[in-house]
């Protein structure tokens, strides 16, 4: 059951690997910027952020603070000048990235209002310094005025600066100014260049799975339509009804054109029905190798059930038993195909193919089959007579009166089982 | 058939997954520089510069108007002290020659290479267009909140040479008050300096000094009051002068010869006693004291900032002093 289904199974299963690598470089492509953001609660009016943090996602940032209703500033400095600043007050420091969308901060030790304020690298501060730092360690120092920020960005309710990250240790920080000043908002962007490192692999495979469902579900459907050719595939042989001549053995044998000649109108005619002769054109021998090897790899995947559903044999179904036959027995249809052309010409225009089988066959086209007798007689229990067991070339004979009688309309016979055609099929492609 | 089929369901779902997975990348961690063994510059050289503007501004300010209220947010120390005085003075005789001349253009620029507060930045300026000497002036920053401000300055001395330091750009390494490796501590040798300031060549200290003009000069001024103070009253006037390095206002930088550039604040005091007679002043002298006349004693002080070159310890070369100055911030008497 699976198998009836793999070409389809495959080709939806490569659509949508196909599918899923474009959304991953559309729909689900990251976006290519990285917005983080902190909304720190807190009575402090300062956030800070951890070195390493600015360049954190790409060296160049864009960074925003914002606290409605107060003057805000945005200075970078390095680390130590950072802290030092932010120790007079109660802080927040944004240590790194929570989520994608969220900063991740711890808190700062907390300052009370008025509290001594001395700074955590300032332990050798004077007393007056201390005393200094006192006064201006309220929620109304600015930051703005000090020498230490390499750069700085001032504004009421918000203020943006942008960093491109150099050697060092660098923070930023953001406080809000004025009597009011609550926590200030900060948000950090970083353009983030998104690679697309599944597109081509997912449309890769899944072109590989598409083609691949694709074959298998042309092969399918072309195995019910024409089995001869899918088998003349099968079998390296480009056989078809083109030479007429029994000196068709000649290897290198001429181009179908020039055969013209020699063809019967049956034969042009036969042609022109059905695209069965294609093959006519010869195939180079090494082109024909690997379609037989790839056509009978494919064979081997496709459900043999497929094929007894869907196969409408050239000959039309006498009411024979051949329905009632078990399904292993007509299996071996696909195998029996090489010579049921609608022709069978005698001569493989590239005799050189793997099998010698249809060789010997074009040598011995000119006597009746020796398996002719069979021909009234179809009941499927003959075949397995010819079975594996049996010698190869009796079996190649047997199939090739089998493809015989229904290049001329006569019911098709079973022979042999599954098993044993393929053996010989197998062992043939194997010389 | 059971496990083919199971193999393949095991394969859509691990393509699957896989897809599905690799939509959520890691976040990513901090990754800072190392913290360096020695501190970089506290100041690159633009914040120099910026910091040296803002300093002559706020001394335009205060020159403008011989007031001292602009320069609190950049001026501190010996430094607003004098020029306090000085704008006391220039402002009665509207003379402002008797103000200092201040540069802010660079010649060199010793950085201070540290994390910690206080920090002082070292500057020698060009040549004032009064072509005096150049001034060194001391940068300070107590805190991280506070700006730079101009501590102090100092003439440099006639035939004098700076120590070779490193540029702004490497930054110079502070040194602590009681550094070793020199000829001489940098708290010691202030001590020593006002021992030799004081005693003369009689202090123990006075040969690991070099001979300076400020000594001399000093020395000089303070005989010539003495003699004229005696001329006129005799044994009736006394004069006495001491000399005091200021706790706290010690900076001192390595240099690259292996010594060390200091720089400190003294003060000096000047007490006239009389037991007789009274003394009169004039001009800056009296524009400080409020008054013209004296009759029993007065006392002036100096706001003195030395600058001197040390050597590295085992040297056979003597403390220099580099630069000084030596400013009269108030008077008082009666």
């Amino acid at each position: 059951m699976l198998r009836r289904f793999l070409p389809a199974a495959t080709t939806l299963l490569g659509l949508l690997v196909v599918a899923l690598g474009i959304a991953s470089a559309t729909l689900w492509k990251a976006s290519s910027t990285v917005h983080a953001v902190v909304t720190p609660t807190g009575g402090g009016n300062v956030v800070i952020t951890a070195p390493g943090v600015l360049d954190l996602v790409a060296p160049d940032v864009t960074i925003r603070a914002s606290a409605p209703g107060s003057r805000v500033v945005l200075a970078i400095g390095r680390d130590t000048d950072v802290a030092g600043w932010a120790a007079g007050s109660s802080f927040v420091r944004v240590t790194g990235l929570s989520s994608w969308t969220r900063l991740a901060t711890e808190a700062g030790p907390t300052v009370a209002a008025g509290a001594s304020a001395s700074p955590t690298a300032g332990a050798s501060a004077s007393a007056t310094a201390t005393a200094r730092s006192q006064s201006t360690s309220a929620a109304t120092a600015d930051p703005a005025v000090s020498d230490n920020w390499l750069v700085q960005a001032g504004g009421d309710n918000a203020a943006t600066l942008t960093w491109s990250n150099r050697p060092g240790r660098w923070s930023v920080l953001a406080a809000s100014v004025g009597d009011e000043a609550t926590m200030p908002e900060l948000e950090l962007s970083w353009p983030h260049p998104v690679g697309t490192p599944w597109l081509v692999p997912a449309i890769a495979l899944g072109g590989a799975l598409l083609v691949a469902g694709l074959g298998l579900l042309s092969l399918q459907v072309l195995r019910a339509r024409s089995p001869q050719l899918v088998e003349a595939w099968r079998t390296g042989v480009p056989v078809p009804a083109g030479a007429a001549t029994p000196s068709g053995g000649v290897p290198d044998a001429a181009p179908a054109h020039t055969e013209q000649g020699t063809l019967t109108r049956r034969q042009l005619r036969e042609r022109e029905r059905s695209h069965q002769d294609v093959p006519v054109v010869a195939t180079p021998e090494r082109l024909a190798r690997l379609r037989a090897r790839l056509v009978t790899s494919a064979l081997a995947l496709l459900s043999p059930a497929t094929q007894r559903v869907g196969t409408p044999t050239p000959s039309p179904r006498v009411a024979t038993p051949t329905p009632s036959v078990p399904a292993p027995g007509r299996a071996t249809s696909p195998s029996s195909q090489p010579s049921s052309l609608p022709f069978p010409g005698p001569a493989a225009p590239r005799p050189a193919a793997p099998a010698p089988a249809p060789v010997a066959a074009a040598a011995r086209w000119g006597a009746p089959p020796p398996d002719s007798q069979l021909l009234p007689v179809p009941p499927a229990p003959v075949a397995p007579v010819a079975g594996a067991p049996v010698e190869h070339q009796s079996t190649a004979a047997s199939i090739r009166a089998d493809a015989w009688r229904r290049a001329w309309g006569f019911p098709g016979i079973a022979s042999g089982t599954d098993n044993a055609t393929e053996d010989t099929a197998d062992q043939g492609e194997g010389r | 058939m059971s496990t083919r089929r199971r193999l393949t369901a095991a394969a859509l779902i691990g393509v699957l997954g896989l897809l599905l997975t690799s939509c959520a990348a890691d976040l990513p961690i901090p990754h800072p520089d190392p913290e360096p063994a020695v501190p970089r510059p506290a100041l690159d050289v633009q914040e120099i510069s910026a910091v040296l503007r803002s300093v002559g501004a706020a001394l335009k300010a205060g020159d403008a108007k011989n007031n001292p209220a602009p320069l609190a947010a950049r001026l501190s120390g010996p430094a607003l002290a004098s020029r306090t005085a000085e704008y006391l003075v220039s402002a009665k005789s509207a003379d402002p020659s008797l103000r200092t001349e201040l540069p802010v253009g660079t010649q060199t620029v010793i950085a201070p290479d540290t994390n910690t507060w206080p920090r002082a930045l070292v500057v020698v300026t060009e040549q004032p267009q009064n072509l005096q000497t150049p001034r060194i002036l001391t940068l300070v920053q107590d805190d991280a909140r506070s700006p730079y401000r101009l501590w102090g300055w100092a003439r440099l001395l006639p035939d004098t040479r700076m120590p070779p330091t490193a540029t702004p750009a490497a930054g110079t390494v502070p040194l602590a008050p009681n550094a070793t490796g020199l000829l001489v501590s940098p708290k010691d040798v202030v001590t020593r300096y006002a021992d030799v300031l004081a005693k003369g060549d009689s202090s123990t200290f006075a040969a690991s000094f070099a001979p300076d003009v400020f000594r001399k000069q000093l020395a000089a001024t303070l005989a010539a009051t003495t003699k004229g103070l005696v001329q006129g009253l005799g044994s009736a006037a006394k004069v006495a002068e001491t000399y005091h390095p200021r706790a706290g206002e010690l900076y001192s930088f390595s240099t690259l010869d292996g010594g060390a550039l200091v720089i400190a604040g003294m003060t000096t005091t000047t007490s006239l006693t009389l037991s007789g007679g009274k003394v009169e002043f004039q001009n800056d002298v009296a524009a400080l004291l409020g008054t013209t006349t004296v009759s029993s004693s007065a006392t002036f002080v100096w706001s003195d900032v030395v600058v001197f070159s040390v050597p590295p310890k085992g040297s056979s070369a003597k403390i220099q002093l580099l630069a000084a100055e030596h400013v009269r911030t108030a008077i008082t008497g009666k």
